[in-house]
């Protein structure tokens, strides 16, 4: 399927209401959504969500020969895959610019920043190395996949531990989970993308949903664009590791400077969180309780589209408040025949123009958010 | 006037065929088609066979080669089956890399050889850790006319059978190794799986089982190739896999599996006569 | 005399979301044991020309591993979900337009594939895509003594003289699918058959409770 575009009118309400400060789902402009990790039963495979945007990965590891450049190095190697589980307009099979793009980034964050010692992957100098290979998939994407994916490698690395190896002369043995203690592979620095939306050259604003995204990077009527997505890849040290630009140019050098503020405070604070998930997790398994991926199966949470984490909210779907409407709705209307005490009428019939009536609301009876317009503001 | 009928109502042409208990090419439901095998046709392979199955059509060739084991299965040789749909044997195919069904096709082939365990891989081992015989079996599709698993089964059982492998010495001190070509022996062959396809045809009052479906059939079946490909070894089911069509009831499955064990004799016996004419020769 | 015996089998507890993902017209997360399935549906949408079919709606089948590339196996497992869905779906309901299917592997302790199935459908059903019957998958192993194990562990699997996989439809509880590992006599098959078909209301079972659960959303 084609990918649907936006609608002028969509595009123009959220830019509207972002220069107005605020936000679709009622975020601050400096506020990601809810950062969650899960882990599954090997070692290596986690499934991190940012909101409702999913990504899957797994690390592997099987020994190989190393690169002729390289002889005392392990090789890492990272695959995105975006399939059309992630959104309906992904085919199957296909290379998106999007999975290269994607790719690219992760790589240059991963490998380039050598956050991994890769000289303690080498098992027998020149003839063998583990080569990791980490493979992500897109289970959902609700926009900000680069920062989701980024997280996701970054856990499933920092979790992974390959099996133990000892020489013997010239055979290597590798040694099964169960008969020797894995080993974790060692991280130097924990590096995280960050990623920002710039709409107008002077709006920031952190962890863009997918309709942010779209809008941001799409063109207006006049054939500009609104804005560009700024990705800065920082580590706990608050050491730049990566930064790219896409899109329109950017004429404000005090906006980068302010998201490479904003990213060194959330790069610490989602760095920490990883970290204890992962001692968490360690903990859980030398108890030998069972960790799988079947714990994420909730039980309470009947639709997707209502994002838990939304801060506007008409209802709130809970299964077990439907339950409870449903046992408690009998007792209930014997309660009213007793004292029915009729809801005010929200309308006011009015008698306006001569030979005519209307029904009118009353004021305030609406519950709908106002958005100021501009006139009003100049009135006021 | 029938070949406009065909192209103008297909399912209806049929269906004419089929409520009268006949099949467009005069055969009775559970009537197969005629099986030919020939061996030996590829002089340059180490064995071959050439089998034809009404008009699809199956070479196989096989060639040695020897590698050193896997290092977690150093006792086992490998058997490596590889089923080739060219666009040469139907407008279906298109040329580039093996279509889906070609690899599904393969992958039917090597389970049934494998689960039959006709072959024992350790036979194919030579020396541990060292030495073992790497078998390609290679078969290629002339013409695709449905019920293609049968015909790969047979040409590719046919080959393993008529197979002599050359003897080997290998010196454990320099690792040399030598190939005699002139001493050869046979690859132990326990039993003989054969595989028999059905269509099965979505029909009132019940839905009718089509033996040796052709490729015309098997379209009309619904579904990309046979529904149903029942495979018998020395008494024994060595797969039995259903995959699409129309659904089957408990009574026709049982007739069917009846079917499918006489016509897996007759073939058993086809590829028999046809070892033993040559060795006469 | 074998339904009687048949009384106090087991299979391994089901647990399952619908509606997991948001982008995806129909999804379902399901777990067997410790075997864990993601499945996504989208459809019925628009489709390349070439690939559109004028009688009914195209099904596309994916199945991704957990991690390397693409391999034959799974072609074969794509191959066996798309024939299975084929015959559940209405797909003359939704002529030219295509059908994806999308299967995601989570975990696998042994039985993926009766996972996988059983998860297509859950997403199916999800999806609101017309639908002739719903499907069951069971499978059962013949252990070294020549036993007949429904739903077998891993272990158990691995030490199996031979595996057969079952789906059943939910009107007659006609044979859909099946396929076979290692061999086996006639009667062995005959019995695992009889058996699965009964663990199958199971499975139906299941689902009328997944069903009744959503059906405020679906």
């Amino acid at each position: 399927m084609r990918e649907q575009f936006l609608s002028n009118c969509e595009k123009n309400f959220i830019k509207k209401i972002i220069l107005e400060g605020h936000r679709l789902d009622g975020r601050n402009y400096d506020e990601s959504r809810k950062l969650d990790i899960c882990f599954g039963s090997e070692y290596g495979s986690c499934i991190v969500s940012i909101g409702e945007t999913k990504v899957l990965a797994q690390v592997s590891c099987e020994v190989v020969q190393p690169k002729q450049i390289r002889p005392n190095e392990g090789i890492l190697y990272i695959n995105v895959e975006i399939s059309p589980m992630a959104a309906p307009q992904f085919e199957a099979n296909r290379q998106t610019d999007l999975t290269v793009y994607l790719n690219r980034l992760l790589e240059k964050c991963y490998k380039d920043s050598k956050c991994i010692d890769l000289e303690s992957l080498c098992i027998v100098v020149e003839e063998k190395v583990w080569s990791l290979r980490v493979d992500l998939k897109i289970l959902n994407h609700e926009g900000n996949l680069i920062e989701c994916s980024s997280i996701a490698t970054l856990v499933s690395l920092a979790h992974f531990k390959r099996p133990d190896v000892t020489r013997s002369g010239e055979s290597v043995i590798i040694h099964t989970l169960a008969e020797n203690d894995p080993i974790p592979t060692v991280l130097y620095h924990y590096p995280v993308c960050l990623t920002f939306a710039i709409f107008q050259n002077n709006v920031l604003i952190s962890d863009p949903s997918y309709i942010e995204e779209t809008v941001c990077t799409s063109t207006t009527e006049d054939g500009n664009t609104i804005g560009g997505l700024l990705v800065v890849g920082m580590n706990q040290y608050k050491e730049i590791c990566l930064l790219n630009h896409t899109e329109a140019a950017i004429h404000n050098s005090n906006i980068v400077h302010r998201a490479i503020q904003s990213a060194a405070e959330r790069s610490k604070s989602v760095v920490d969180l990883i970290k204890a998930e992962i001692i968490r997790d360690d903990n859980l398994r030398q108890k030998r309780t069972k960790i799988n991926f079947s714990d994420i199966i909730t039980t309470n949470h009947v639709q997707s589209l209502s994002m838990k984490d939304l801060k506007i909210c008409l209802k709130n779907y809970n299964i077990n408040d439907i339950k409870m409407e449903e046992d408690n709705s009998p007792t209930e209307i014997l309660d009213d025949k007793q004292d029915i005490k009729p809801e005010k009428s929200k309308y006011d019939v009015v008698a306006s123009l001569p030979q005519t009536a209307e029904i009118k609301a009353k004021e305030g009876a609406s519950t709908w958010i106002e958005i100021s317009s501009e006139s009003d503001v100049d009135s006021s | 006037m029938a070949e406009i009928f065909k192209h103008i109502y297909p399912s209806k042409y049929f269906n004419d065929y089929i409520s009268r208990n006949v099949r467009p090419d005069g055969r009775k439901f559970d009537e197969h088609r005629d099986v030919k095998v020939n061996i030996n046709a590829i002089t340059s392979a180490d064995a071959s066979a050439a089998v034809k199955c009404g008009n699809s059509t199956v070479v196989c060739g096989i060639k040695l080669e020897l590698a050193k084991p896997k290092a977690e299965e150093p006792d086992t040789g490998f058997l490596i089956s590889n089923v080739e749909l060219l666009p040469l044997c139907s407008s279906k195919f298109r040329p580039g890399p093996p279509s889906d069904h070609a690899q599904v096709i393969n992958n039917i082939v090597s389970d049934i050889v494998m689960n039959s365990k006709c072959i024992d891989l350790k036979d194919l081992c030579l020396v541990h850790d060292k030495l073992a015989w790497v078998v390609y079996c290679d078969l290629v599709c002339l013409d695709y006319d449905g019920s293609i698993v049968d015909a790969c089964i047979v040409a590719i059982m046919t080959s393993l059978k008529t197979l002599l492998l050359p003897s080997v010495s290998f010196d454990a001190e320099t690792e040399e190794v030598k190939v005699d070509t002139s001493a050869r022996l046979p690859l132990k062959i326990h039993g003989l799986p054969v595989a028999t396809s059905f269509g099965i045809y979505e029909h009132i009052p019940r839905n009718i089982v089509l033996a040796d479906p052709s490729a015309y059939e098997e379209e009309m079946c619904g579904g990309v190739g046979a529904n149903l490909i029942v495979c018998w070894n020395k008494g024994l089911f060595c797969g039995i896999q259903k995959f699409g069509g129309s659904n089957l009831s408990t009574e026709d499955e049982k007739r069917t599996l009846v079917l499918a064990k006489e016509i897996s004799k007759l073939v058993e016996g086809v590829i028999e006569t046809c070892i033993k004419n040559d060795k006469v020769k | 005399m074998v339904p009687e015996r048949l009384q106090d089998f087991k299979l391994k507890p089901l647990k399952c979301e619908l509606n997991f993902l948001s982008k995806s017209d129909g999804s379902a997360i399901l777990s067997q044991g410790d075997t864990v399935v993601l499945a996504s549906v989208n459809g019925p949408l628009d489709i390349k020309t070439t690939s559109q079919n004028i009688e009914k709606a195209t099904l596309e089948v994916l199945f991704c591993s957990k991690e390397g590339k693409p391999s034959v196996a799974d072609r074969f497992k794509e191959n066996v979900i798309r024939n299975t869905c084929e015959t559940a779906i209405l797909g003359c309901l939704y002529p030219r337009t295509g059908i994806t299917l999308t299967i995601q592997e989570l975990e696998n302790y042994g039985g993926l594939l009766t996972c996988a199935v059983n998860c297509a459908c859950l997403a199916l059903i999800n999806s609101g895509v017309g639908m002739r019957h719903v499907v069951a998958a069971v499978s059962c192993a013949v252990n070294e003594v020549g036993d007949l194990v429904l739903e077998p562990t891993q272990q158990e699997a691995e030490s199996a003289r031979a595996l057969l996989y079952f789906v059943f439809d939910s009107r007659d509880k006609n044979l859909v699918t099946g396929f076979t590992e290692g061999t086996f006599s006639e009667d062995t098959y005959e019995e695992a058959l009889v058996r699965c078909r009964l663990a199958s209301d199971f499975v139906f079972q299941f689902y009328r409770d997944v069903v009744k659960k959503y059906s405020n959303v679906i």
